[in-house]
Order: C-alpha cells, then sequence, then structure tokens
C-alpha cells in the first residue's frame, strides 16, 4: 500500500507540476466571429450614410445629392432630413440598377443633415454643391464615430470656415472641439460639451471663433454618443476667387497618410496642411514622387511641435523659402504625397488647393489616405459645366499595380478599352483624365476602380469656374 | 581435520554423522567460512565454531585464493573442519556460492567471516530462532571484539537508494535495548544463518553485486519470494568493524567503484518496474549531489568513481536484463512490503547525521516530546469538536444572514420566484415562455418552487431566500456527514465542513447568482457520501444488505435529478466520482469496489435522466447555452487549483484548503488512505474539465467554473477532513519528522481558508449589495402597454438577469412585460426564432443594419437593455462588449433612455406590442414577408396597436391582422364565436391570425399528448422514488474504525 501511496503522491505531483508549467496563461475570451449559427439575411442588410450638408450660407437650391446604385438590382433609398427646423421628413426614391441619381437638396426637404438608408442593391451617396464658383461633391459618411480631425483650415479676412456636426442618433452627442491654431492650441468654451440633440445637426462657424487664424486644424471628440463631422470653407469675393472646399473628416489620426493626385500649376497655391495631435513633438518627412521617375523630387523635413500646425507649400516654392518648409515641384509635374511621422507621433495631413481656371479658381480640399485598397469607387463622374475629370492612382506597394477604370451609367456598365490594365508602378502615381477635352461627355457615371494591388484613388472634377476633389469609397 | 576433493565434500560432509546419530534430532547445519589471507584472529574464530554447543553442526572452510595456504592453521585451531582452496575471484558472494554445489545434506547453512568469533551459543539460539520465526535468513547481534559492550549491528537496513544503515550510533553501549527478534532488511554476511533450501531457490548470492550489496541483494531476493529476514540479538558474534565501514572485500580498501555498480545494479534488478521510474533518477540524483560535494572537497578520485559506477553497471544490458528478470522471477511480495524495512530519505545523510551530529539521539528526544503532544493534542482536539462546530457554524450563518433575512439580490439565475400558480403553470405548460417562446417542456425546477412556495404559504421570495441562503449551510452540514463513517471523533467532520464552507467558489457562485453551480455545491457532498455508502465494504457484504445499497442508489439518483434540474451538468456529477473510483483502484486496489460505484453511478444517472424526462430528453441536442455553458475568460492553472474563480479569493488563503487535503496521502492509512486518493482523483477531474478547455481554446464556451469545481471541492474537503482524522489516529504511529511539520503547515492554511471565510461574511451576502437590476427597472413594468412587450437584455451572457444565449460572443436574452422573474431561467433549447434574433444582433455588431429596432419589432421588443454589470454596484463585471455598444448606439431607430455607470436603456421607436392588430389595408406592416429581417426592416409601428389577452383571450378585435409574438409554430390555435382561425406566419418567424370580424379571439397553444403524459409519469416517478427512500432509511452503522487498527511503529 506504500508503494501505491507514494506512487500516487508522485503522479499528483507530476500532473500538478506539469499543468502548472503549461497553465499559467490566462486568456481572454476569443472573438467568435458574428452570425456563427445564427440566420442572417444578406437581403435585409441596409447601407447607410450620413450626409451633414453645407452652412446655410451657401444657397440650399445649389445643394445637390447623388445616389449611384452599382449593383445589379434595383435599389430602394429612403432618404431621412433631419430638418435644421421643422419636421424630420422622409422621401422613399428608388435607383435603378447600374445607375446615378443627383437631386437638388432642396427637393428632398428644409436644409439639414441627410440619413440615407438603402435596401437592395449598393448604393453611394454623394454631397455637394453645384452654383457659381462653387462646386463640391464628396462621399458621405457611412458611420458616425466619436473623433474626428481636420488638418487644413483657415480664417482670414473673406473666409468662412465651417463645422458641421450631425447626430443621426436617437440618442444625445456632447462634442468637444479642440483648435490648433497658429496662435496656439485652444479650446474655446463655447466649443466644450456642444450638445449636438438627436438627429439633427449642429453649424460652427469657426471663423467667428478662431478669429483671422492662418492655419486652423480641428478635432472634434465626442464625451457621449458620436457624431459625422465635416468642414467647408467657403472663399468669399472678399479673399480673392470665390470658391467652396468642403470635406468630410477622418476618424482617427495616423503616422502616415497619403495623397495619390496632385498637380503643380503655374498660378496655384497648393499647400499640404498637417497639425501634431500626438504627445510629442514629431518630425515628419514628406516625399513627393513624380508621375514620371524621371523627375526627382527633394523630400523634406518638418518638426512639430505638440500641437502644433503648418502649411508646407508645394510647388512655386520662393528663393528665399529656405526658413519655411516647401516642397519644389516643378511647374506641371502631376506628383503624389506621402507623408510620415517619426517616433509614433500621430499627424493629421491635409492639402488646400487653390488654382486659376478659364472662369474662376479652383478651391479644392482633401484628407489623405490611411489604407490602400483594391477596389475604388466614386458615384459621380461628371457635372454640369464640366471641364475634365482626372483619377490619379498611387501604388504604396512594392509591385506593379494593375487597374481597370468601369463607369457604371444607365443600367450598364461601360469599360473602356482605354482605361483598362493601367499600370501604376510601385511607388508611383498615375493620373489619368477620364473626361474633358472640348466635348466632355455629359453622361454622368459611377465610376469603379479594381486593381491588382491595394491602392489610393482620388478624383478631381473641374469645372468652367470651380474643381472639387475627393477620395474615392473603398470597397 | 580433513582436506577434501570438492567433487566429494558433499557426502563427506554428513558421512560420519551415520555412524554417530545424534540422540536428538537436530537439523543439521553447515558453517561456511570464507577466509582470504586470514589475520591473526582466524584461530580463535575457528575455535568458536568448534566450541558452539549445537550439535549437528559442520564447518566448511573456503579458502578465497589466499597468498598462504590455510590447512595447516585450520587444523589446528578445528581439526574437524573441511577446507577447500579455490582461486581467489568474485569474492565473497562466489567463494559462498560454492556452498550450492559442495553442500548437500544441509538444513542451514551459517556464513561467516574469518574474523568474526561466535558465542558458545550462537548457532544454537539462531537456528531456534529461525524455526520460532519460520525466517529464511537469520542474523546475530554483533558486537565489537575487543569491547563487548559496544554494539556493532543489530540487522541492518537500507534507504530506497540501496545504501546500507545500521541505526547504530557510534560506540552505541549494548544495554540490550535491540534485543528484540525483528524483521530487517538485510544481515550481512559476516554471519548468516540461511536455510539451505532458501539458498537453493535464490541461486546463492549473486557475485555480481559483490562487493558491497552482494548480501543486501540476497536478503532483498528472499524478502521478494516471500522469507523473512530476522535479527535474533540473543544470539551475539564479535567482529571489529561495522558493516557501513567495511564493504570491501576481506577488509581490503573498498572499491568504491564497483561498490556503485553494485548499488546500481541492486536497484536495476529488485524494484518493480515502476518504481524503477522513480528511484533511479532520485538514485542518480543523489549520486550526482555526492559527485559534486567530491568534486568540491577535492575528492576528485571517489567523484570518479561514482561516475563510473554508474556507467559501468549498463555495460552489459543485456547480462543486467537476464539477471532482474531472475530476481523478478522470485517475486511474490510488491515493493510496497518490501519497502516497510527501509528507511526515509538518505541513509548517507542519516549516517552522516549520526556520526557528526548525534543528531539521532536528539531527534528521539524530539519525536519523543512530539508523540506525546501529538497524544496530548489528540486527546485536546476530541473535545475541540464542539467549539470549532459553533466556530463554523456562526460564520456559515453569518455570512448568508442578509440572505437568509433579508431579500435576494436579483443577480444572474436568483431572478425572483413566481408564485406557487405560476412556477406550477410554467411546470405543467406545453409552451416555454423563454426568448421567443418553444413548444418544449419545462425543468422540474418548477415544480420544486411552487412545491417550496405553497409549503410556506405562497411565499415565494422566503423560499427562495431559504434556498441560497441555506446552500452554503447545507453543504457544509454535508460535508461534516460524509466524515463520519471515517472518524470516531466529530472534528474530521467539521475539519470537512470548515473546508468546503470555506472554499471561495460557493461565495463567488452567489457573488456571481449561479444557482446551479451553487445548488450542486449544496447537494455534492450528500452525493458522495452516498456513493461511500453503496461501495464500502463491498466484498463482505453481508447478505440482506441490499436494501441499504437501494436506498444508497435511491439518494445519488434524487441528488443527481435535483441537482441536474437546476444545472443540467450536475447529472455528471455521480458519474465523475464512480470514475475517480475506477482511476483510483490501481492506487488503492479494490477493483471491485470501482466497479461497484461506476456502475452505481451509471445506474443513478439514468434514473435522473428519467427523473427529469421528459425535460432532460429536449436538452438532447440542446445549444451550450441551455446546458449552462457560456464564453467564459479562461483561467490560469493557479487560479483554478486554489479555486479563485471570482471576487471571493482570500488571496492566498485558499491555498490552505489544498494543503489540508494533502496531509492524508502522507499520513492516512487503510480506508481513510484509499477513499483520499479517490476523493482527490475527483478533484483532479474537476481541475481538469475546468481548465483544459480555457487551455485548449482561449475564452471557449464553458460551463461556469464555479460548478465544475464543485467536484474538487468536495473532493478536497473530504481529503481534508480525513486528513485530520489521520492527525487523530494514524500520525501518532510516526516519529517526529516531516509529516508533522507538513500537518501542522497545512492545517494552518486551513485555518487561513477560514479566516479567508470570515472576512467575505461582513456584508452577509458575499459581496453582492442590495441593489439590482430588476428592482431599478421596475418602472419598465408599470403600465404595460395592451399586447405587452418584451425586453432584450444584451451584454456579457454570464451577467445578464436572465437565461441568455449567445450571438458570437454577445448574450443575449428577453424578459416579458419588464425585467422579468425565474421564469426567463432554464430557458428552453436554442430555437429557429432565437437564431433569428441573433442574426438581427449580429447584423447590427457587423454593421449591416441600422435598424435593429425595426428587426426586434415583431418580437414585441420595447426596449433594449445593454449591461455591462451582473447588478448597479456589485456583482461581476462583464466582458467588454464594446462592438455591440458601439452598434446599438449606431441605431437609428433606438433612443437612448437611460444610462448608468453599468448599463443603457435604449428605447425602440420602431416596437410592436406583442400581440397587437393591424388593420385591414395597412401596407406599412410586411406581416406576409417570409425573411424575418427584410420584412421588420421595412415595417413601420404605425396603425398599429396593441391588444390585450389576459389568458389567450383578447377584446374584441378585428378586423384585421392579429399579430402573435411567440415563435412560429402550428401549435398556436386561435378561435373566435367558435370558429377557428387559420394561423400564418408573420414576418416568417412569428405568427398572425387574420381576422374577419370584430369579436373576442381566443389563442392558446395546444401542446402534444405525448409530453403531458410523460411530465404525469415523471411526477409519478418522483412520489414513487421519494416514498421509496423514505421506506428503505435505517440508522447506518460506522464503518470500520479505523483507529481501533494497531498501530504499529513506523520511522
Amino acid at each position: 500500500m506504500k508503494s501505491r501511496r507514494f506512487l500516487f503522491v508522485a503522479v499528483l505531483l507530476v500532473l500538478l507540476a506539469a499543468a502548472f508549467a503549461i497553465g499559467k496563461t490566462s486568456s481572454e475570451p476569443r472573438t467568435v466571429a458574428a452570425a456563427n449559427g445564427s440566420e442572417t439575411a444578406a437581403a435585409a442588410s441596409s447601407d447607410v450614410w450620413f450626409c451633414p450638408g453645407e452652412p446655410t450660407t451657401i444657397a440650399p437650391k445649389y445643394g445637390r445629392l447623388t445616389l449611384a446604385n452599382v449593383a445589379d438590382e434595383k435599389a430602394e433609398v429612403e432618404v431621412t432630413d433631419l430638418a435644421d427646423s421643422g419636421a424630420t421628413t422622409q422621401t422613399t426614391l428608388g435607383v435603378a440598377a447600374h445607375s446615378v441619381l443627383t437631386k437638388a437638396r432642396a427637393s428632398l426637404g428644409a436644409p439639414g443633415a441627410l440619413t440615407i438608408e438603402a435596401f437592395g442593391g449598393r448604393v453611394l451617396a454623394e454631397e455637394g454643391v453645384e452654383g457659381p464658383a462653387m462646386f463640391e461633391s464628396t462621399p458621405c459618411a457611412t458611420q458616425a464615430a466619436r473623433q474626428w480631425f481636420f488638418a487644413a483650415g483657415t480664417t482670414p479676412r473673406g473666409v468662412q470656415q465651417w463645422l458641421v456636426l450631425e447626430n443621426p442618433y436617437a440618442s444625445d452627442a456632447k462634442v468637444n472641439v479642440t483648435l490648433r491654431t497658429s496662435g496656439g492650441v485652444r479650446e474655446p468654451g463655447i466649443l466644450q460639451s456642444v450638445d449636438v440633440a438627436p438627429r439633427s445637426r449642429n453649424l460652427i462657424a469657426l471663423q467667428n471663433i478662431a478669429v483671422r487664424e492662418d492655419r486652423v486644424a480641428t478635432e472634434v471628440d465626442a464625451q457621449v454618443g458620436s457624431v459625422v463631422a465635416s468642414q467647408i470653407i467657403v472663399y468669399t469675393a472678399d479673399a480673392g476667387t470665390p470658391g467652396v472646399a468642403q470635406s468630410l473628416g477622418s476618424t482617427t489620426s495616423a503616422m502616415h497618410w497619403s495623397f495619390a493626385g496632385g498637380i503643380a500649376r503655374r498660378d496655384s497655391s497648393s499647400y499640404v496642411a498637417i497639425t501634431n495631435v500626438g504627445d510629442d513633438a514629431a518630425q515628419v518627412d514628406i516625399q513627393a514622387a513624380a508621375q514620371s521617375p524621371k523627375a526627382a523630387i527633394a523630400p523634406a523635413s518638418l518638426n512639430l511641435a505638440q500641437d502644433d500646425v503648418a502649411w508646407v507649400q508645394i510647388g512655386q516654392c520662393p528663393a528665399s523659402s529656405r526658413a519655411k518648409a516647401c516642397i519644389s515641384v516643378p511647374s506641371g509635374v502631376r506628383y503624389s504625397l506621402d507623408i510620415r511621422s517619426e517616433s509614433g507621433i500621430a499627424i493629421v495631413a491635409q492639402t488646400v488647393d487653390r488654382f486659376a481656371l478659364a472662369d474662376g479658381g479652383g478651391t479644392t480640399s482633401l484628407l489623405g489616405g490611411l489604407v490602400p485598397a483594391t477596389a475604388w469607387t466614386f458615384a459621380r463622374s461628371t457635372v454640369p459645366g464640366e471641364s475634365e475629370t482626372d483619377l490619379s492612382f498611387v501604388n504604396p506597394g512594392a509591385v506593379p499595380a494593375s487597374v481597370s477604370i468601369g463607369a457604371v451609367h444607365n443600367g450598364r456598365i461601360d469599360n473602356r478599352s482605354a482605361f483598362q490594365h493601367l499600370t501604376v508602378a510601385p511607388g508611383r502615381q498615375v493620373t489619368i483624365r477620364y473626361n474633358g477635352g472640348r466635348s466632355p461627355s455629359k453622361v454622368d457615371a459611377a465610376l469603379t476602380v479594381d486593381s491588382t494591388v491595394p491602392i489610393y484613388a482620388e478624383r478631381l472634377i473641374v469645372t468652367q469656374d470651380e474643381a472639387g476633389a475627393s477620395n474615392g469609397v473603398a470597397g | 581435520m580433513e582436506t577434501i576433493d570438492p567433487d566429494s565434500i558433499s557426502e563427506e560432509l554428513f558421512e560420519r554423522d551415520d555412524d554417530t546419530e545424534p540422540a536428538q534430532v537436530v537439523p543439521p547445519v553447515v558453517a561456511v567460512m570464507v577466509t582470504h589471507d586470514a589475520g591473526q584472529w582466524f584461530e580463535e574464530s575457528l575455535a568458536a565454531l568448534g566450541a558452539q554447543d549445537y550439535p549437528s553442526l559442520s564447518v566448511l572452510v573456503l579458502d578465497d585464493g589466499s597468498a598462504h595456504d590455510p590447512t595447516d592453521r585450520i587444523a589446528q585451531a578445528l581439526p574437524g573442519a573441511f577446507v577447500r582452496r579455490r582461486g581467489g575471484e568474485g569474492g565473497f558472494a562466489a567463494a559462498a556460492n560454492d556452498a550450492l554445489a559442495s553442500v548437500e545434506g544441509a538444513v542451514f547453512l551459517l556464513f561467516c567471516h574469518d574474523d568474526v568469533v561466535f558465542d558458545a551459543d550462537a548457532v544454537r539460539l539462531m537456528v531456534e530462532e529461525a524455526y520460532r520465526s519460520n525466517a529464511g535468513i537469520v542474523g546475530p547481534k554483533v558486537v565489537d571484539r575487543n569491547h563487548p559492550d559496544i554494539l556493532v549491528e543489530v540487522g541492518m537496513s537500507v534507504d530506497h537508494y540501496g545504501v546500507p544503515f545500521s541505526g547504530l550510533e557510534p560506540d552505541e553501549v549494548d544495554q540490550e535495548q535491540h534485543d528484540g527478534v525483528r524483521d530487517v532488511f538485510f544481515i550481512s554476511h559476516r554471519a548468516m544463518l540461511v536455510r539451505a533450501d532458501l539458498f537453493h531457490e535464490l541461486g546463492g548470492f549473486d557475485a555480481g553485486t559483490f562487493p558491497g550489496a552482494d548480501d543486501i541483494d540476497f536478503c532483498w531476493r528472499a524478502r521478494l519470494a516471500g522469507a523473512r529476514v530476522v535479527v535474533a540479538p540473543a544470539a551475539r558474534v564479535r567482529d571489529g568493524r561495522s558493516t557501513t565501514a567495511r564493504r570491501g572485500a576481506y577488509g581490503s580498501r573498498p572499491n568504491e567503484r564497483d561498490e556503485v555498480r553494485s548499488r546500481v545494479r541492486l536497484l536495476c534488478k529488485s524494484y518493480s518496474g515502476l518504481a524503477l521510474v522513480w528511484v533511479l533518477p532520485v538514485a542518480m540524483f543523489l549520486d550526482l549531489l555526492e559527485t559534486i560535494l567530491f568534486l568540491v572537497t577535492g575528492r576528485v578520485r571517489r567523484a570518479g568513481a561514482v561516475v563510473g559506477g554508474w556507467a559501468s553497471v549498463f555495460a552489459h544490458p543485456g547480462e543486467l536484463r537476464r539477471a532482474r528478470a531472475e530476481a523478478q522471477k522470485l517475486r511474490r511480495v510488491d515493493d510496497g512490503d518490501v519497502r516497510d524495512l527501509m528507511i526515509r530519505g538518505s541513509a548517507r545523510l542519516r549516517k552522516f547525521m549520526i556520526e557528526r551530529v548525534h543528531a539521532g539521539e536528539r531527534l528521539a528526544q524530539v519525536s519523543s516530546r512530539t508523540r506525546e503532544r501529538v497524544d496530548e493534542a489528540s486527546l485536546r482536539l476530541r473535545r475541540l469538536p464542539a467549539f470549532a462546530a459553533i466556530l463554523v457554524g456562526v460564520l456559515v450563518l453569518f455570512g448568508v444572514r442578509s440572505l437568509l433575512l433579508g431579500h435576494v439580490t436579483q443577480v444572474g439565475s436568483f431572478q425572483a420566484w413566481p408564485g406557487v400558480g405560476a412556477s406550477w403553470g410554467t411546470f405543467s405548460g406545453a409552451w416555454r415562455t423563454t426568448f421567443m417562446g418553444a413548444a418544449r417542456p419545462a425543468t422540474p425546477v418548477f415544480a420544486f418552487m411552487a412545491v417550496a412556495s405553497a409549503a410556506l404559504l405562497d411565499h415565494p421570495g422566503l423560499a427562495q431566500s431559504l434556498v441560497i441562503g441555506g446552500a452554503l449551510p447545507l453543504g457544509a452540514f454535508g460535508a461534516y456527514r460524509l466524515l463520519r463513517p471515517f472518524a470516531s471523533s466529530a472534528l474530521p467532520g467539521i475539519a470537512a465542513a470548515a473546508a468546503y464552507a470555506a472554499n471561495p467558489i460557493v461565495r463567488n457562485a452567489i457573488w456571481r447568482g449561479e444557482l446551479g453551480p451553487l445548488v450542486c455545491f449544496a447537494l455534492a457532498p450528500f452525493l458522495l457520501g452516498a456513493f461511500v455508502r453503496i461501495t464500502v465494504d463491498v466484498p463482505d457484504r453481508p447478505a440482506g444488505s441490499r436494501r441499504t445499497e437501494l436506498h444508497a442508489l435511491a439518494t445519488v439518483a434524487l441528488l443527481t435529478a435535483a441537482a441536474g434540474s437546476v444545472w443540467p451538468a450536475a447529472l455528471l456529477l455521480g458519474p465523475a466520482i464512480g470514475i475517480a473510483c475506477c482511476l483510483a483502484a490501481p492506487f488503492v486496489g479494490d477493483t471491485r469496489r470501482a466497479v461497484t460505484a461506476l456502475v452505481a453511478a451509471a445506474i443513478a444517472s439514468v434514473a435522473a435522466a428519467l427523473l427529469l424526462a421528459p425535460w432532460s430528453y429536449s436538452l438532447v441536442g440542446a445549444d451550450a447555452a441551455t446546458l449552462g455553458a457560456q464564453p467564459r475568460a479562461s483561467l490560469s492553472f493557479a487560479a483554478i487549483f486554489h479555486f479563485d474563480t471570482g471576487h471571493a479569493t482570500a488571496g492566498i488563503a485558499s491555498w490552505g484548503i489544498v494543503a489540508a487535503a494533502f496531509v492524508p496521502l502522507l499520513i492516512a492509512r487503510g480506508p481513510r488512505l484509499a477513499w483520499a486518493t479517490r476523493a482527490w482523483i475527483l478533484a483532479v477531474i474537476s481541475f481538469a474539465v475546468a481548465w483544459l478547455p480555457g487551455r485548449l481554446t482561449a475564452g471557449a464556451t464553458v460551463l461556469a467554473p464555479e460548478g465544475v469545481l464543485v467536484g474538487a471541492a468536495v473532493g478536497l474537503a473530504f481529503a481534508a477532513g480525513l486528513g485530520v482524522a489521520a492527525v487523530l489516529d494514524d500520525l501518532r504511529r510516526f516519529h517526529f519528522g516531516w509529516r508533522q511539520v507538513t500537518t501542522i503547515v497545512a492545517f494552518a492554511g486551513l485555518g487561513c481558508a477560514l479566516v479567508g471565510l470570515a472576512t467575505d461574511t461582513i456584508s452577509g451576502r458575499f459581496g453582492l449589495h442590495a441593489d439590482d437590476w430588476p428592482s431599478m427597472y421596475s418602472w419598465m413594468g408599470d403600465n404595460v402597454p395592451a399586447g405587452g412587450f418584451r425586453v432584450l437584455w444584451v451584454g456579457d451572457p454570464t451577467i445578464l438577469p436572465a437565461d441568455a444565449k449567445t450571438a458570437g460572443d454577445v448574450g443575449f436574452a428577453f424578459t416579458r412585460d419588464g425585467p422579468g422573474d425565474a421564469r426567463a431561467l432554464w430557458a428552453a433549447p436554442e430555437q429557429h426564432a432565437d437564431r433569428v434574433v441573433a442574426g438581427m444582433l449580429d447584423s447590427a455588431s457587423a454593421g449591416s443594419t441600422v435598424r435593429l429596432g425595426h428587426l426586434l419589432a415583431p418580437a414585441g421588443v420595447r426596449y433594449v437593455v445593454f449591461l455591462r454589470r451582473a447588478a448597479p454596484d456589485s456583482g461581476p463585471f462583464g466582458r467588454d462588449e464594446h462592438v455591440i455598444d458601439d452598434a446599438l448606439g449606431r441605431q437609428l431607430d433606438l433612443t437612448l433612455s437611460r444610462v448608468d455607470d453599468q448599463s443603457l436603456v435604449y428605447n425602440n421607436d420602431a416596437w410592436i406590442p406583442m400581440h397587437a392588430l393591424v388593420p385591414p389595408g395597412n401596407t406599412a406592416v410586411q406581416v406576409g414577408g417570409k425573411d424575418p429581417q427584410t420584412a421588420a426592416t421595412r415595417s413601420e409601428n404605425s396603425g398599429v396597436v396593441g391588444v390585450a389577452a389576459p389568458g389567450g383571450t383578447t377584446e374584441p378585435v378585428g378586423p384585421g391582422t392579429l399579430l402573435w409574438s411567440e415563435a412560429a409554430n402550428g401549435g398556436w390555435k386561435a378561435s373566435s364565436n367558435g370558429r377557428g382561425i387559420a394561423r400564418q406566419d408573420a414576418f416568417g418567424w412569428t405568427n398572425a391570425f387574420t381576422l374577419d370580424a370584430n369579436a373576442p379571439v381566443h389563442v392558446h397553444f395546444a401542446g402534444s399528448f405525448l409530453t403531458s403524459a410523460a411530465r404525469f409519469l415523471e411526477i409519478v416517478l418522483w412520489i414513487a422514488l421519494v416514498a421509496f427512500w423514505f421506506t428503505t432509511r435505517r440508522r447506518r452503522e460506522p464503518l470500520e474504525s479505523p483507529s481501533d487498527v494497531p498501530l504499529p511503529e513506523e520511522t
């Protein structure tokens, strides 16, 4: 019996020792894939878009909403107008398969934010303005978020910088707005704990809060709930050539930003605004890559203090610009931008372009891309008064990308051979003119971009008197 | 004196005795003296042999290659002696083995060295003792040649690694303190009387174990063959050196390398294969330490000898294997019996302590004093039970006072019990109202609730308090009773009760609101106790004891069924005990008892399943959540091993329970050791089940650890109680040593565990506060709108106040018309409608929909509550479920209604009452949609009105479509004005009835006859088995009292 006793004790101790040796770790539950064992209905899935809309200083009649259905089934779209004043209204629209539908914003209800729910098909929504000396068309947001960032903003005389906060949900949202200006970081009391009522939007005229600031970068933090934030910069005649630049914010800061398209024009001012939203000073490297491999562009480096915001000029560098960062891009050269922050400090980068046109001036502003993708979609390609539509791609990878473009309109997809299998070399950008020339096509089409490797894609639409740039919608 | 030819020695040795036949027949003894270059004492030794008073003694002197022929010296000293000369190879063993071939007719062989002087009566006394003790080998007391009052050797022992040990201190004076005849491990061959037939059976000495271990090997083999080896101290011889100092050949300097080889060979030959698994590595480790010591102290040659010895023993594996096979062929006893005469620990260390530190004397004093103290303490401890029982009882009752006297905090499955009618209705109803409803039977728990509440004059709250608050005291009492058969004192039972009550899992089960594990905890000791009664004395069970056996079996079945009705996994506790008994069989023997336990477990489990039918049948193939398994954070083994499963850990205090449970494994004997072994195996099974799934898959869907560890808790509490019983009855058998120290440490640990329990008793409900979600959200149930509604609870499935299913890792549960009560527990197995809801939550989590409110509208969901904690200010926190949290915040049709630190309540703007009328022509509600999500997404509640339907009968309604928000099932029947109304699926997953006219409508679910019949049989079966249990009760006799067993002395 004794030998068995010790045998058992020995076995027990060995087992326990082994269990202790391999059982030290405790782990958190795995994340089970959604829909595991549940019955989902793909047909029921709804796409939702949140369009914060434009400020009321822009006449409502110029507002536009474009819906593109790139799927081969009809979509039913329910547009809820969260009117700034008055009751919420709903409009149901049908969008045929493979078609684009642009509606005047005014036809959908009083000024306010829009919530667009699509049932069936695959619908993209862009909102913008089309009017004299004003054009913009940018994708609406697919989700609200707790944080939004804008790097480029300015409030000199004649320039209005609007921040639009939409709360599409049935719960209140409280947000804090932080401004990083040329005069330092500011947290105006009026912009703290701003209540954004359920299913409504707030219009904030930053030019009245950060008065006469050269550089105003904006950060929105939601303490409660989540919101959608967009920024509209309106250049009035007091600021020279009128124009509008609208951009949806970025829901995150990052250490790496990419811009696919840019062109150094002789009569233009191009900047990339960079703000340091991290918790320490950042060294930021800015690398511009020309479309032609023969054109080498020297990179620039920038030390950016915490909460500082800098505008780096692209092209047109003055001879005495050593004290200021400037990327010397020769006129006429198309380029892409790659902006990186060292030491893990998060930054936000956004371009601002103003350039002369035949009947006015183009004004665009674009936040950089964060994640490349193999498929991009743009809801529209052509606007009235069209001058040209360019698509720019940059390939951040190490292998060449083969890019094909399709045009979705009137129930079909056009795959013009000229836009098939375009090669984008590694690290390079390519800009193609999709529409333009003496008689630009008037067919408005949704553009689908398919690439063999992940790329970034941007669209620039230029009219006779304005221009608008936007990123594509991934996927 | 004759010099004889080796071939003729056998005849000649006894031929002369033919002529001089002794008057008294005595067994012939041949003294085989092996000499090698004999010294000056040779003649004295021979003369002493010649002077023996034993009448039939012949002397054969084997000269093992002496340089000088000793024949003349022998002739002068002992003329009658025979002499045989041989070459000097093989040492004593080889020389002595010549006796195998040389000697015939002798009954005993007396092997001796050439320097041993026998007292005149030594041989006679040894022969007499050989007969008296039926010994195979007998040895004398050896004293110093020059100082006969100094002891040299009185039998020898070895440690587990083959190192000899005499147990004598240097120059220990012979005061007859060792003069009792006793079994010893071996007798050195300086003077060894061996039965001749045994010598032949063993094949003589193994020359391979010479030098140093040939006599040990010989005696070890003799023991394996079943022969006794005794020392007869009355027979005395004189010699010059102790055996441990003289392991070389004939006084030469010992060859240490060969000695190591001999010793290792000895181990390899003699131990069983299983024992070798641990003996050889430990021996090697000890020798390695010794080698290092030699190297450190500059004795390089000796270090090399140790290494060389180990290497050389395995140089001829074939020969070693053959030698081992021959030795093992002799085996008639197992290693355990052989080891009884070995010393614990290291003989070398002991020798060092005795020789250098004289620690033996001190240890003896300490041992003696300790034994006195232990006896004294045992006596005092026997007076302790009353005090201890009061202390434990007060602690336990103080800890649950708020649960017993106040209201039970409604966390987890501690939801309020409904009244008698509602409970019985739930049990007997054909339609379960959990989730979207199901045509499944309910657990008998609802019948128990109804009976308990009725017994308390329809006070379900009191019944619930008694069950939840009484579980801990009941479990502790069960643990106390569990020990009764194993101890003459109440103290072991109280210790078991204390160890069980102090176990943190019960406090954590209360803290988490886990009714199933809690009930399992309360009943497990009684279940184990029934197994003890079933299996006790199986081989000797007297005729007519079948009644007791059946009673115990009925007890197991009833307890298993009762626990299983609350927590289905409890059905496996009985089989786990049976399996533990079987796994313990190799260690404790008694296979028959193990098989009995397993068979009893199987029978009882089947009986329990029958008692729970038809509910148990519905569990076959059920989803994991129905069986109580949920995604849970994986615990480390250390956490599981000391029951650190939640809030109540008491730091390291719970390790004390584990330490106390180890005690019986070290000191218990007989049935106590056997049951301690079984209890530990049960604990190991429990630990493994609690730990392995989480180890294999992080965050796996597992049962509540508080429930799974009940097996371990009851096992260790049982073992701890057995440990106390062993301390009272067994510990005094042992000298002071590590056992006593371990026991003190272990029981200090048990005290710590009690302190841990004491600190947790302050709140009166083990960390829970009085507030709970149902109380906080009781407003939901105020002014229930016509048609009723559901509340969807979302969050970590382990913290929701209702039985939860999962969508991915997200738990969800439904209650009706407010926070609900216990009827939302023990949900029916997952149905199609439940999966539809899970799919909706998945869609929301994945961002596929922002209309979750619309999706849930057909289910009548008016509120969606997201919880982060089991109760507003207490209880466990749930996992971070930010995905569904964010998703709910993204829904366009959910309005945030109430925000607390640990919860969010959303109003569903799109909700439709559970019973509602859609007016004719209303196209906003897509009742006819086949796909649940598509239909619901595009439906609006405008124009839909709720319809009150108390008892299933509505007020006059119609025309239109009556929505009946239960899972779509053809069993739902509606009638109006005596006419049946056709049922159709609504939204693809609920029910609708098209009403042509305005009239009251009666809606009911038509259950199957078979289910009703099965439920009736279930009730009959319960009554019958309980009646049987009562009628077969009788007083149990205590099992064999281990304290009555004589207490042999042990070292």
